[in-house]
């Protein structure tokens, strides 16, 4: 509970610090007419969040224990530093739409003007609708259901304060199922008899450009996220364990990033798989309304590898490798 | 505020929008300690859906490889007989209901969003392939479509303070399979129009008495779900009561843990409409109240 009390704190408290860091001006009447616009607020992150449980309840209790988001995980030593070099860039767009932003471009647009802008910089994407980037670089055909950023829309742009893909990595010691006669135990149902549905989960990854746009005239948050992963899960309760890789390399459907530096270097050489999701209000079949939840676009390859049956110590049964993924899905969510 | 503290907030703040995103759904109610050991939980929550998941390909690696190509899961709409009569190609009308129960069992059920209704589904897959270690390659079929209908599919994932009960994972699916297609141009594995369908739907009738000793007699079914069974499978529904889990396993010297799927009940008729190999028509076949139980599958991993 002390936990939770410290969050909702930091809710109330975290909207303020936003006005602090933008670029506000002191201006009188006369000075008004002339304005064209501020310049919207950037927001430089280094964290790592540790939360010992989450636990919902129903009537039973679903604990998730050792939840840990941060950077990418060191494949070597398995230690997990912080979530860092993110660069936040929040505005509210003007007649100017995107060009109004601070990322300037969303998504596969500003991965095509990232390449052009730096030599340094290889974007390719066979999901791109651009004829020639260098003029019009163009959404990407899945990222179709962005809405065009007009005057009025709410935009944040996560990027890197580097340029290069910002590393992440997320952690569960355990997700677990306990009684309702547990809750004396609440913040260490991770040490019940409960069934676990799965444990050691570890995933690292980078991500892509993500952008967030609020439309002024629509009750939706629609997020565009370029984003890869790889990791290992144990399923338990059906004794399977996996190790995995989504990405977007494979197939007919494939995109790439590279970076090189001064010396022709390779710092970055990788792919992306996509997501883009609204999420907002809907009515359901009985007429009450609920949160809608439409995944518009899923894409990527995803390689199961190392599978293992029984037990994690067991022998690998082989692969499996899924080229050219494509997940569409609405969903409407509410409690009953 | 120091700069560090306000990024430490924005953190948690992060953290708090995803949670709230997440939670919002669920009838939440602020509880202080004292008033935790009072609280009976909350309603659960319901997601209806509608999908549709395609991919270019998919292999299974283990020495060799067997290579399915452009698989499609939906909507009956996604085969050629499922289309004809007007089925859409999507995954919808279907409501999936999560709850905890009080026991700590996780129940999730897929059910109709219209009372009366059913859920359609599909697949379709391109060409099945299996390729050697040194490339060579065997056409399996060229393609596989099936659909069908579900009436209810129940997953129920036990909590239980005996750790050694296994296995853990319950479902029980009633459901028919009204068209199965394996298509084969090059004279391989052909399989034409196989049906699933209810033991009373056809044939020889169990009747309620028959149906009802059956399931009930069926390791690890609950008493509603031999209900829902009988009543499935009196309305033309095939029924499989399945568990999945790992079983401490003795192999003389030493025991080890295996991936084990229990049938513990299926009822059903099978009908075939037509069977070839390599171009030769072996003819129809018919499985009138075929009935499976106390069945056993391990892997073992070599």
């Amino acid at each position: 509970m002390k936990g939770l009390k410290k969050l909702t704190l930091a809710t109330a408290i975290a909207a303020a610090p936003f006005a602090a860091n933008a670029e506000l001006k002191a201006m009188n009447d006369i000075a008004m007419g002339d304005v064209t616009g501020q310049s919207g607020v950037t927001i430089e992150l280094s964290t790592k969040v540790d939360i010992g449980e989450v636990a919902y309840q129903d009537d039973g209790f679903l604990a998730i224990s050792g939840l840990s988001i941060g950077g990418a995980y060191d494949p070597a030593t398995g230690a997990q530093g912080n979530l860092d070099d993110v660069k936040l860039m929040i505005d509210v767009a003007g007649t100017g739409g995107v060009a109004d932003t601070g990322a300037g471009a969303v998504g596969n647009a500003y991965l095509e003007g990232a390449a052009i802008a730096k030599p340094n910089v290889s974007w390719t994407n066979t999901q791109t609708t651009s004829t020639d980037p260098a003029t019009t670089p163009a959404a990407a055909a899945n990222e179709a259901g962005m809405p065009q950023i007009e005057d009025g829309d709410l935009v944040i742009g996560i990027r890197s304060v580097s340029g290069a893909p910002v590393d992440f990595g997320v952690g569960i010691d355990s997700v677990k199922l306990a009684k309702s006669t547990e809750s004396a135990n609440l913040g260490n149902l991770g040490a019940g008899t409960g069934t676990t549905l799965i444990s050691n989960f570890k995933m690292s990854g980078m991500l892509g450009p993500i952008d967030v746009v609020i439309q002024e005239n629509q009750n939706a948050m629609n997020v565009n996220a370029y984003f890869n992963a790889q990791g290992t899960l144990n399923a338990d309760f059906v004794g399977t364990y996996i190790d995995f890789k989504l990405h977007n390399s494979r197939g007919t459907d494939t995109n790439g990033l590279t970076i090189v530096d001064a010396n022709n270097n390779t710092l970055v050489d990788t792919s992306f798989a996509h997501a883009q999701v609204d999420i907002g209000k809907a009515t359901n079949a009985a007429g009450n309304d609920a949160l809608a939840f439409n995944v518009n676009d899923f894409s990527g390859d995803l390689d199961l590898t190392n599978i293992r049956m029984g037990s994690a110590n067991a022998a690998s049964i082989g692969d499996v490798y899924l080229t050219d993924m494509k997940i569409n899905a609405q969903m409407t969510v509410y409690g009953h | 505020m120091g700069k560090a503290t306000q990024k430490h907030y924005l953190a948690m703040a992060g953290v708090v929008l995803s949670l709230c995103a997440g939670q919002s759904f669920a009838e939440l109610k602020p509880v202080s300690d004292n008033d935790l050991s009072g609280v009976t939980g909350g309603t659960g929550l319901s997601i209806d859906l509608s999908s549709q998941i395609s991919m270019g390909g998919m292999t299974f690696e283990d020495s060799g490889q067997a290579k399915v190509s452009n698989l499609n899961f939906g909507g009956a709409g996604l085969t050629t007989s499922g289309q004809s009569l007007g089925l859409g190609q999507r995954l919808d009308d279907l409501t999936i209901a999560f709850d905890i129960s009080q026991a700590g069992a996780l129940n999730i059920g897929f059910r109709p969003l219209s009372a009366a209704g059913t859920i359609d589904w599909g697949m379709s897959t391109g060409a099945i392939d299996l390729v050697s270690a040194s490339g060579q390659t065997t056409r399996f079929a060229d393609g596989l479509e099936a659909w069908g209908t579900l009436l209810s599919a129940d997953f129920r994932i036990q909590t239980d303070t005996a750790v050694s009960q296994n296995p853990k994972q319950y479902s029980l699916a009633v459901f028919t399979l009204d068209d199965l297609d394996l298509i084969s141009n090059s004279g391989g594995l052909s399989v034409g129009n196989l049906q699933i369908t209810g033991t009373e739907s056809g044939g020889i009738l169990l009747g309620s008495q028959a149906l009802t000793d059956f399931f009930g007699s069926a390791e690890g079914m609950t008493s509603s779900e031999v209900s829902t069974a009988v009543s499935g499978a009196e309305n033309g529904f095939a029924v499989m009561s399945t568990s999945v889990g790992t079983e401490q396993v003795n192999n003389g010297a030493s025991t080890s843990d295996l991936r084990t799927i229990r049938v513990n009940a299926m009822a059903a008729d099978v009908n075939v409409g037509s069977m070839g190999v390599g171009g030769v028509d072996l003819g129809a076949a018919t499985l009138d109240n075929l009935r499976v139980s106390d069945t056993t599958i391990r892997f073992n991993p070599y």
